[in-house]
């Protein structure tokens, strides 16, 4: 149970996507979308409005980030290989809306029972305060509602399969890991998670309590950084003359204090 | 022994009266922080090119706690400009509680802007600044940065002790409020140093000075 999966960095091309217009052109413009295989043991093909858009898939990717036409797109996850008109999907998702200019995850991960399914995430990726990071938490695990804590200290509470929780931090490492709600029971981690500045962070916590996989995906958006709002580099105003009296005193004591020392010693 | 002590108190002072009153080189001298951004662009490497827009770099990161930390490689620790006779401790300093730029408190020490780039990166301004004064009313680090010329040269020693030259293309006076700083912290641009400190007349009610000195240098090819 206490397991942190190394995630293979697997790029899969989305370039087919661009071909597959959307089901109803809700809107004009172009959305950003990601696509998350979070199913462990399920290698697959995704279907987008019946065109082929990921072949063999495996757990564990995330497909670079493609602009997409905006509107609705009729989402099917098969078993790889399989036939999309003859064979059931494993999962489906009708009519997933993709906003114009919105930053999208698609999720295929286990539901809180185990049922596989498709969540579309919508990433904030607004701009953050100079020195800031921004950290995202995804419950997408066939698991109970979990605590996330950051150097032992709980800062998401009672997160459920498929809720999501935001926080802005500042910059830095922390050392992070996933407790059963309420409890000292770690699922998964701890791991030390960088938050660089100017960056989201989304973690997603996937796979099964009761097979035992649990495991953390990580997926970053960076350049959402601002600059400081001015350069205070000035506290008081140089003053010579009190400096340079402030140095002739300091030189008239030491003159001073010898000229006591030559006395003594010439007595 | 006494006239020796009294010779080093007028000759200090003297000193420090002449740098105070060296006729300062024009404060405006060379291009605007503006300019000296608009010819600073020879193309980047296609590869090292930033992506204009905002939330178009993703990637699957591996969870690893040898994962190194991002940004910093090799922080610059030292700051001297040979002309002006300016050496200073370099320290990492971040962002205000009030989301200005963080400055060492000790005016003889200049702050590295850590979130941004450091010097010797690729692209970027790697921003560092120093006060102009101390609270004490004593000179700060960079007191004399305004005499900067084009064509001075800065040397940064990093931790690992490299020394990065920069010469000088541009040294502008600018008004608080309207201080460019999207362009002084600019990541996304060819790589080059960036010191600002204050200047302009001080402000007593407000207890700052009215401007900012920026000088902006360009990394010298070793």
């Amino acid at each position: 149970m206490r397991r942190t999966a190394l995630i293979t960095a697997l790029v899969i091309p989305l370039a087919p996507l661009a071909l597959a217009a959307p089901a109803t052109a809700s809107s004009t413009g172009e959305a950003t979308v990601s696509v998350l295989h979070a199913v462990p043991g399920l290698t697959v093909d995704v279907y987008a409005n019946g065109a082929e858009l990921i072949p063999d898939f495996e757990p564990g990717t995330l497909t670079d980030p493609q602009q997409l036409p905006a509107g609705s797109y009729d989402l099917a996850v098969f078993a790889a290989g399989a036939d999309p008109e003859a064979d059931d999907p494993a999962i489906e998702l009708a009519d997933a809306t993709v906003p114009a200019g919105a930053n999208i995850t698609i999720v295929a991960h286990l539901g809180a029972d185990g049922t596989p399914v498709l969540t579309p995430y919508v990433n904030d990726v607004a701009a953050l305060d100079a020195g800031k990071a921004r950290l995202t938490v995804r419950h997408t695990a066939a698991a109970p509602a979990v605590d996330v804590r950051a150097g032992g200290s709980p800062v998401i509470e009672g997160l459920e399969n498929p809720g999501e929780e935001t926080l802005t931090l500042d910059a830095g490492q922390v050392s992070a890991d996933v407790v059963l709600a309420g409890t000292d029971t770690v699922a998964i981690g701890p791991a030390d998670v960088p938050l660089a500045e100017g960056t989201a962070t989304f973690v997603y916590a996937w796979g099964s309590a009761e097979d035992a996989n649990l495991a953390l995906a990580v997926q970053t958006v960076e350049g959402l950084h601002s600059s400081p709002s001015g350069v205070p580099s000035g506290e008081a105003s140089f003053q010579p003359v009190a400096w340079l009296t402030m140095i002739a005193l300091v030189g008239l004591v030491g003159a001073a204090v010898a000229g006591r020392r030559t006395v003594s010693q010439a007595v | 022994m006494a006239a020796a002590c009294l010779l080093v108190a007028v000759v200090s002072g003297a000193a420090a009266w002449w740098v105070w009153q060296a006729p300062a080189r024009s404060a405006d001298t060379g291009l605007t922080v503006a300019q000296a951004i608009a010819s600073a662009s020879p193309s980047l490497p296609p590869s090292a090119a930033p992506s204009s827009d905002a939330g178009a770099d993703e990637s699957v990161v591996a969870l690893s706690p040898a994962m190194p930390a991002p940004g910093v490689v090799d922080p610059p620790v030292a700051l001297s400009v040979p002309a002006l006779g300016v050496s200073a401790e370099v320290v990492p300093v971040g962002v205000r509680d009030d989301g200005a730029m963080e400055i060492p408190r000790d005016g003889a020490r200049v702050g590295w802007y850590r979130w941004g780039p450091e010097p010797g990166d690729v692209t970027g301004s790697a921003v560092l600044s120093g006060h102009v004064s101390t609270r004490a009313g004593g000179p700060g680090a960079l007191l004399r940065l305004a005499e900067a010329a084009p064509g001075d040269v800065l040397e940064v020693t990093t931790a690992s002790g490299d020394l990065l030259a920069y010469r000088v293309v541009g040294v502008e006076t600018i008004t608080k409020s309207v201080l460019p700083v999207d362009r002084i912290f600019a990541r996304d641009v060819p790589h080059r140093l960036t010191v600002v400190t204050c200047g302009g007349p001080f402000q007593p009610a407000l207890g700052s000075y009215r401007d900012n000195v920026v000088v902006v240098a360009e990394p010298i090819a070793p």
